[in-house]
């Protein structure tokens, strides 16, 4: 309302000619500097940095490596544990703001692949790989809006109820053995808490923007999360009952030596249960096919219409850091953590690859499948995807209850499917590889000739 | 010393969130005050070390049942939400369920024996299983049945209210 | 507390049946869909009365994208007229310009060189592939996938080059004008339309794979916003709407124009495959089959195409004698109608112009109750309007 009320000229001339002003912006905030600071050394600095990107991008992870190896080997024990403590924090957070920022890159890179275009590929020379950071310049330059009916407290606040609940999963995530925050004997459920919590973060967005479109996304995340809340945790269960320990270390432990010993490969309850965690984690972060809180042809962009600048980063910084929590979940619980495929190679390698690969998949069926309607959604959860896991978690309780030596003739039968399931994933792990080498070898057949004619080097 | 200031952190937290959900008259203010105080209050739980209890705290009642509740307050309209002022008749019986609530609590908190050193036993998940389903049984049971009725009343409710025609996919619909 | 009057769709009293308490009643949330909205297509304004995710009522408003082309008709020549025609229909711009080629030909009783005729049948049968390209890679965005839209485009790009070195223009073509085509295409434009047409027929099998029987597009398509044929008809549906709803016609078929009498297509319908006929996996389908139909009719044409003239002998400032003329042309939106009134100038004297976008969006508040608001931009995306030519 000052707004409009700035218009009406103030001056006797003005009001003689009704001059008619646009009322003035006010840009606070950290933006004014960044732009300063970007038109004063900007020409200077970018082209340099563009053309040491190479050298700076491998600088930088040589450095960032060295860096933790050092502090973990020397410097950390020396320290008292709160000091200790910030220092691991910090680097976690270091660890999920890149888990984000490749993710986001990442998702273009492969959208891109995907509907045979290139992605970003100027920004930072190889491949675009800075676009994320160019994007996030772009964003922190932008103006922090808020609607004027918006209830501001709350508008304010969601993006970080987002954030930290997702940042926070990560304190119970282990990496291997001794790389974990804190190793409490409810990891489990305090991981599944955080991701709960961060529902609030976007349904506080949602209604306090004010805005239909909001509001209607903030409804349709607070139902499907609700629902789908259940047979995520059912299919974690059947896993958790199956090793009896709700400690992530200790259920990344259990499942030491080879591929063969993975939770995925126990019984054919547990392969299902995989399957249906998975579904079930795409629902909580709002990926498609469920990613109707933001479905963009239905709701512009649903929770998160009002948002921009930082503060939309920060919603999506949450959802790429869910997406590689509930991944990171998967992997510990059912492929074997930290282990190797190979009995004796454990490292945490291992467990970003697989977590990765489990992320590359979210990607990979984001931009290959349509979007689900909300009754679907609900009916897929309710009718299917509860009985099941409820079937999943009995039938799997049912098989340990006779998988052992006072049942002669089911252990043999066991070891039998077992053997069977391994070679199954190993199949699917074949089929995959495979099938991507097939579309690597082909892609000029597949971009078409129309792409090629154009982008020679494509 | 860092517990005892982790712990007034956490408790000052709590209360004044309990006194800003009677201060607001902001229906959706009031609902998030209440998660910030569950919250706090699972937080102090996580600083008696049961953690087991903590985490399902935050999981249920912040995740479960307060997302449920700000859905349906969500759901009112922001011009029409109504202001919750009580009139001039509620106060007085108002004040006086107060009070006798305040009595009530005040005299078990007084004449409970609290037992020094109150630590979770160590293996606390098993340890609650077990008394559930042993010990408990009986009114765990029972409870699964309230919630049982609660939820084919909740879908009594929420069934579509709008007549459909013809071969229409909306029949059977539920509304969220 | 501030009383403020609830208005609702249903009075209190009906709803009030003894069953639900009126305490606990919900009230409606009016939701303005567009003018910029994602999945409207344009410019296209829908207010929508929904429950929930009900959605109980939808009204479109239009007329943001207004241009006067009807007016305008009035004060240009027959010849300028044409650029004004790209931009009605801007996704089909040859469709449009052969329409209004033809009803000035009609009237002016002028005749077509056979190669012209048969190049005007190749160009708008291209057009329609690229358009339909749009329409379906469009309805699948619509269903929140986002490939085959780019999958889509990429095939578009080859008939806007195709375009270009016919005309030189990728969108806005004034390609057919009065008397025929503008120029002659270049040397080897056969071959390399063939070549196109080689490379695109197995893509359609490809997008069929992708998105149209993909379980969960069917689900999101099947039994919904179904069209019966009378409602079809009753509305004034055409083209792919009205054929989705199971009734065979096709202006290239009843009433045949340029040289589609001499070539051999078939007419695809909606059989309701994937639930009730007419429903909007119907007409989607419908569009997908057109585009094979198409390659058949361009396949036919190039082999007729001979050597000749593409230009009848027409003056640079038409004048046409006194009278009046309604032409109707199958457009891949529908029929495409001009009715011309000329009073022996060299401006027409009155266009009306019968848009099939604007005829078929006025089926829009008649499927739209009932539907989820989800269901919505499955309907828009189906109905396939483009605002250009529904606000003209």
């Amino acid at each position: 309302m000052n707004q409009t009320a700035n218009i009406k000229p103030q001056t006797p001339l003005g009001q003689a000619m009704f001059v008619c002003e646009r009322p003035k912006v006010e840009y606070r905030g950290l933006s004014l500097k960044i732009v300063q600071l970007a038109t004063k050394w900007g020409p200077i600095g970018i082209p340099l940095l563009l053309r040491f990107a190479w050298g700076i991008f491998f600088a930088a992870l040589v450095f960032v490596i060295a860096f933790v190896w050092v502090v973990g080997r020397f410097i950390n024990p020396l320290l008292p544990w709160f000091v200790r403590d910030v220092v691991v924090v910090v680097g976690l957070l270091a660890f999920v703001s890149i888990v984000a920022i490749i993710g986001i890159w990442g998702e273009r890179k492969v959208s891109g692949r995907i509907q045979s275009r290139l992605g970003p590929m100027r920004t930072g020379a190889w491949h675009g790989w800075a676009q994320s950071l160019a994007d996030g310049l772009k964003f922190v330059q932008k103006e922090d809006l808020i609607p004027q009916d918006a209830d501001k407290p709350l508008f304010r606040l969601a993006p970080y109820v987002a954030l930290v609940p997702a940042f926070c999963a990560y304190l119970a995530i282990p990496f291997g053995v001794g790389w974990v925050f804190h190793d409490s004997d409810v990891g489990l459920l305090f991981v599944l808490a955080m991701l709960a919590i961060e529902v609030l973060g976007v349904i506080m967005g949602g209604w306090a923007s004010n805005s239909k479109w909001s509001l209607y996304g903030a409804m349709r995340e607070g139902c499907q999360l609700v629902s789908y809340e259940i047979p995520m945790g059912l299919s974690l269960v059947a896993a958790v009952a199956w090793l009896g320990s709700l400690s992530l270390v200790e259920l990344g432990r259990a499942q030491d030596g080879g591929w063969w010993s993975w939770l995925l490969f126990q019984n054919p309850f547990l392969f299902a249960a995989f399957f249906t965690y998975y579904i079930a984690s795409l629902a909580s972060c709002k990926r498609s096919p469920f990613d109707l809180p933001e479905g963009e042809s239905e709701l512009v962009a649903g929770f998160h219409t009002e948002y921009s600048g930082f503060r939309f980063v920060m919603f999506f910084f949450a959802e790429y850091m869910g997406m590689f929590a509930v991944s990171a979940v998967a992997t510990v619980i059912f492929l074997g953590g930290w282990n190797s495929p190979v009995p004796g190679l454990a490292s945490p390698l291992w467990f970003v690859i697989k977590s990765t690969f489990l992320v590359w998949v979210q990607m990979w069926v984001r931009w290959t499948l349509p979007r689900i309607r909300i009754d679907q959604v609900m009916h897929a959860c309710v009718k299917y995807l509860l009985p099941f896991t409820l079937l999943l978690f009995v039938g799997s309780s049912l098989w340990q209850l006779y998988d052992n030596p006072d049942h002669r003739l089911f252990e043999g039968f066991a070891a039998v499917v077992r053997f069977g399931l391994g070679c199954l994933g190993l199949l699917l792990l074949g089929l995959y590889f495979a099938g991507a080498a097939y579309g690597f070898y082909h892609r000029n057949q597949l971009v078409g000739q129309m792409v090629r004619k154009h982008l020679p080097g494509a | 010393m860092l517990e005892a200031v982790i712990f007034f952190l956490l408790a000052g937290l709590a209360v004044a969130a309990g006194v800003a959900i009677l201060l607001s008259t902001s229906i959706v203010r009031m609902a998030y005050w209440l998660i910030t105080m569950l919250i706090a209050v699972g937080g102090l739980y996580f600083l008696l070390g049961a953690y087991f209890v903590g985490v399902i705290q935050i999981l249920v009642y912040v995740g479960g049942v307060a997302v449920l509740l700000v859905f349906g307050v969500m759901l009112t309209s922001r011009q029409l939400a109504p202001k919750l002022r009580p009139g001039r008749g509620e106060v007085v019986w108002l004040a006086l369920v107060g009070f006798v609530l305040l009595e009530a609590l005040t005299l078990s908190i007084l004449h409970t024996r609290w037992q020094q050193n109150a630590m979770a036993p160590a293996n606390s998940v098993g340890e609650i299983g077990r008394s559930l389903l042993g010990e408990f049984l009986g009114p765990f049971e029972l409870v699964s049945v309230l919630l049982l009725v609660a939820m084919l009343g909740a879908a009594y409710l929420a069934r579509p209210k709008v007549p459909t025609q013809g071969p229409q996919h909306a029949k059977g619909t539920t509304v969220p | 507390m501030k009383e403020i009057e609830l208005q609702y769709r249903h009075p209190p009293d009906l709803l009030d049946d003894g069953e639900i308490p009126s305490d606990i009643r919900t009230e409606e949330l009016v939701l303005n869909m567009g003018p910029q909205h994602p999945s409207t297509h344009g410019v296209l304004r829908v207010v929508l009365q929904t429950d929930g995710e009900l959605v109980l009522g939808a009204t479109p408003y239009m007329g943001y994208l207004h241009r006067c082309a009807e007016k305008i008709a009035e004060k240009v020549t027959y010849r300028q007229f044409t650029p004004y025609t790209d931009r009605l229909d801007y996704l089909a711009a040859m469709n449009n310009n052969l329409g209004f080629a033809l009803a000035v030909e009609k009237l002016g009783g002028i005749e077509v060189p056979p190669r012209a005729d048969y190049l005007r049948v190749i160009f708008a049968e291209l057009n329609r592939i690229a358009s339909h390209l749009m329409a379906t890679g469009s309805y699948g965005l619509d269903m929140g996938a986002f490939t085959p839209l780019v999958y889509c485009f990429r095939e578009r790009e080859w008939i806007m080059d195709l375009f270009e070195a016919a005309c030189g223009a990728r969108l806005t073509y004034s390609y057919i004008t009065i008397g025929g085509v503008r120029e002659d295409v270049p040397e080897g434009w056969g071959d390399k339309c063939r070549e196109f047409l080689d490379y695109f027929e197995p893509k359609i099998a490809e997008y069929n794979d992708l998105l149209s029987f993909n379980h969960i597009f069917i689900n999101r398509t099947g039994n919904v916003g179904i069209c019966p044929p009378e409602l079809a008809v009753a509305y004034g549906l055409t083209g792919p709407c009205l054929r989705g709803s199971g009734l065979a016609w096709d202006l290239r078929k009843a009433t045949p124009y340029c040289r589609y009498h001499e070539l051999d297509f078939d007419i695809p319908v909606g059989h309701g495959e994937n639930g009730a006929v007419g429903d909007c996996w119907d007409r989607y389908f419908v569009r997908v089959q057109e585009m094979v139909q198409s390659v058949r009719i361009i396949r036919q044409a190039l082999d007729k195409l001979a050597d000749g003239p593409v230009q009848a002998k027409v003056p640079r400032v038409v004048k046409l004698p006194a009278g009046e003329v309604y032409y109707e042309v199958e457009n891949p939106r529908g029929q495409l109608g001009f009715h011309l009134v000329s009073d022996g100038g060299t401006s027409p004297y009155r266009l009306k112009i019968r848009g099939p976008s604007f005829c078929n969006l006025s089926v829009l508040p008649v499927l739209a109750p009932n539907c989820l608001l989800a269901d919505i931009a499955a309907l828009l995306g189906s109905i396939d309007v483009v605002m250009g030519e529904v606000d003209r």
